[in-house]
């Protein structure tokens, strides 16, 4: 009999980056021989071929089945007693939880939710066999909540998903000069107002007419988006576009127009747009914090200080030195090759000979 | 609007006077978890960029030709200092952070409260707004969204007004709950000083 071995998610979303991950995990599964399915909390209008309903999956579970749980943020009571009821196998996936400190003023319900998340890291550990993260940075999170059994399974990098057509009215009106890009919700442990400070010296000092692109949704966020906007305002400062959450189209056309990848978040556990910016050619330079040095993997800038005139020279430097440029490139495509479907595999199927399926 | 605090300390103090006047009563819930991390939010003092504060790992590109450079252009006697109305950038993001968000989070989590402001109360979502980016099609996309969004919110918003109204209600009755019950532990441990 083919073993099945599933996976959970509260919702999957099209676009999304743990949606992203957990279609091709099922799709590396299914080639790899075994059954799979994606139970949801909330059911999507998606992918029926690839869904099913935890009333659904409660009905077929059998102690022989595996069941991983991609963890992102916190879960609801509903499906933490589920779990407990599930007589399979369960896995953990850490994505990560932005401590929920980060939200305080910002948003109390996120600032709940993660607080909650984090505190349901102990009490899944007995429901579940192993806890897989991300990142090295992630599985220490659950080492440092008790966790034995713990791998790193990265986010696999599909290029079939990204690959498209670009938005050509983008590209016309802003291909030339010079763009400077962060991609990630607008969410204060990004720390965007130092992209914006960085910008400002950028502006002032090196090219007057750059341009910087925030590409993310801030739903939720909108007291912080307030202040980003506000603070533009206050330092006079043009140029600056925040794009919200944008189509496939877009989101290709702004990576392509894009000079620097410029990241001074404060908390990733993987750092997704890092991989993206390694796909489109972007060089990048991000501040040295959480997992983002161990994405980077010894590509890209890695800044430890945040001196936001120096930032925009060095910025400056990677624009206009096509030398030093193209060696940073050379080095993001060699490290993207880490993350393809065909480096991720061997990795998976060394986590599941551990459970001994 | 005077604010209203109740079991005060020094950190609920620091909270509420950052928090400026419109947010009105703020109720502090003990926190039950350990404190997260210290965060650090304030950027004001220029970082020591004697030590290396880059890293790039490639044998074509040596790192200090490149420091050098940057060096050389911070210091450049024509550069003049960057500056908006007398103050430096960092210096306004912080102050505008302070003015708009509140206390750093590394203060909030310090004080390991769960602070609830009557902002809290309002669930009215006031922010939605409809756009259009296709140029024949969008607009006619923009309509049918605008009405539709009108009709939902002609049947939400009086009972989210509603409950906001409520949330303002309960907040309100729980300071003052809370209120009494402290001055009321005060009056037992009064008696039961008087009474040894």
């Amino acid at each position: 009999m083919t073993l099945r071995i599933d996976q959970f998610h509260t919702n999957v979303s099209p676009g999304s980056s743990i949606t992203n991950q957990i279609l091709n995990l099922q799709d590396m599964l299914r080639g790899m021989g075994y059954h799979s399915r994606i139970v949801c909390e909330q059911m999507p209008d998606r992918f029926p071929e690839r869904i099913e309903s935890m009333a659904a999956y409660t009905r077929r579970a059998s102690a022989a089945d595996v069941l991983l749980l991609h963890f992102s943020l916190n879960y609801s009571q509903t499906v933490m007693d589920w779990l407990k009821a599930l007589p399979c196998r369960k896995v953990l996936i850490y994505h990560n939880i932005t401590p929920h400190a980060w939200f305080a003023g910002i948003n109390n319900v996120y600032w709940e939710a993660a607080r909650t998340g984090r505190a349901q890291l102990s009490q899944l550990r007995p429901l579940v066999q192993a806890g897989w993260g991300d990142s090295a940075y992630n599985c220490r999170e659950l080492q440092a909540n008790n966790w034995e059994q713990t791998g790193v399974l990265p986010i696999i990098f599909n290029p079939a998903r990204v690959k498209g057509r670009a938005e050509r009215k983008i590209l016309k009106r802003w291909q030339k000069g010079v763009n400077i890009l962060f991609v990630g919700r607008i969410s204060p442990n990004k720390r965007l107002e130092d992209v914006i400070l960085s910008f400002y010296y950028f502006k002032q000092f090196v090219n007057a007419e750059a341009r910087l692109f925030l590409m993310g949704a801030a739903g939720g966020m909108e007291r912080y988006l307030n202040y980003l906007q506000t603070l533009v305002q206050r330092l006079a400062l043009r140029d600056v576009f925040f794009t919200g959450h944008t189509l496939p189209k877009d989101w290709r056309a702004y990576y392509q127009i894009a000079d620097i990848y410029l990241s001074m978040s404060e908390h990733e556990g993987f750092g997704i747009p890092l991989l993206e910016s390694m796909y489109f050619e972007v060089p990048i330079i991000a501040y040295k914090a959480a997992a983002i040095p161990e994405t980077l993997g010894g590509s890209g800038i890695l800044i430890s200080k945040k001196n936001f005139a120096a930032i925009a020279e060095l910025m400056g430097l990677v624009v206009e030195d096509h030398a030093l440029r193209a060696e940073i490139i050379a080095g993001q495509n060699r490290r993207l090759q880490d993350f393809m479907p065909s480096a991720v595999k061997p990795r998976l199927e060394g986590l599941l000979n551990q459970l001994d399926l | 609007m005077v604010q209203k605090q109740i079991g005060i300390n020094l950190c609920h103090l620091t909270q509420m006077s950052l928090f400026g006047p419109t947010n009105g009563t703020a109720l502090m819930f003990p926190s039950l978890d350990k404190p997260a991390p210290m965060l650090n939010r304030q950027t004001l003092k220029r970082p020591d960029m004697s030590e290396q504060w880059f890293e790039i790992t490639s044998p074509n590109i040596t790192v200090q030709d490149i420091e050098n450079k940057i060096s050389r252009k911070l210091a450049a006697p024509n550069r003049p200092p960057a500056l908006v109305n007398g103050q430096s950038p960092e210096t306004i993001a912080a102050s505008l952070w302070a003015e708009m968000i509140g206390p750093a989070p590394a203060d909030a989590v310090e004080s390991q409260v769960w602070p609830l402001h009557l902002r809290d109360c309002d669930v009215v979502p006031r922010s939605y707004v409809i756009d259009w980016q296709i140029p024949i099609l969008g607009p006619l996309n923009a309509l049918v969204r605008r009405i539709i969004n009108a009709e939902l919110r002609r049947y939400l918003l009086p009972a989210l007004e509603k409950q906001s109204y409520l949330n303002r209600q309960l907040l309100r009755a729980l300071a003052d709950l809370r209120e009494e019950n402290n001055r009321l532990r005060q009056e037992i441990e009064r008696l039961q000083n008087g009474q040894k």
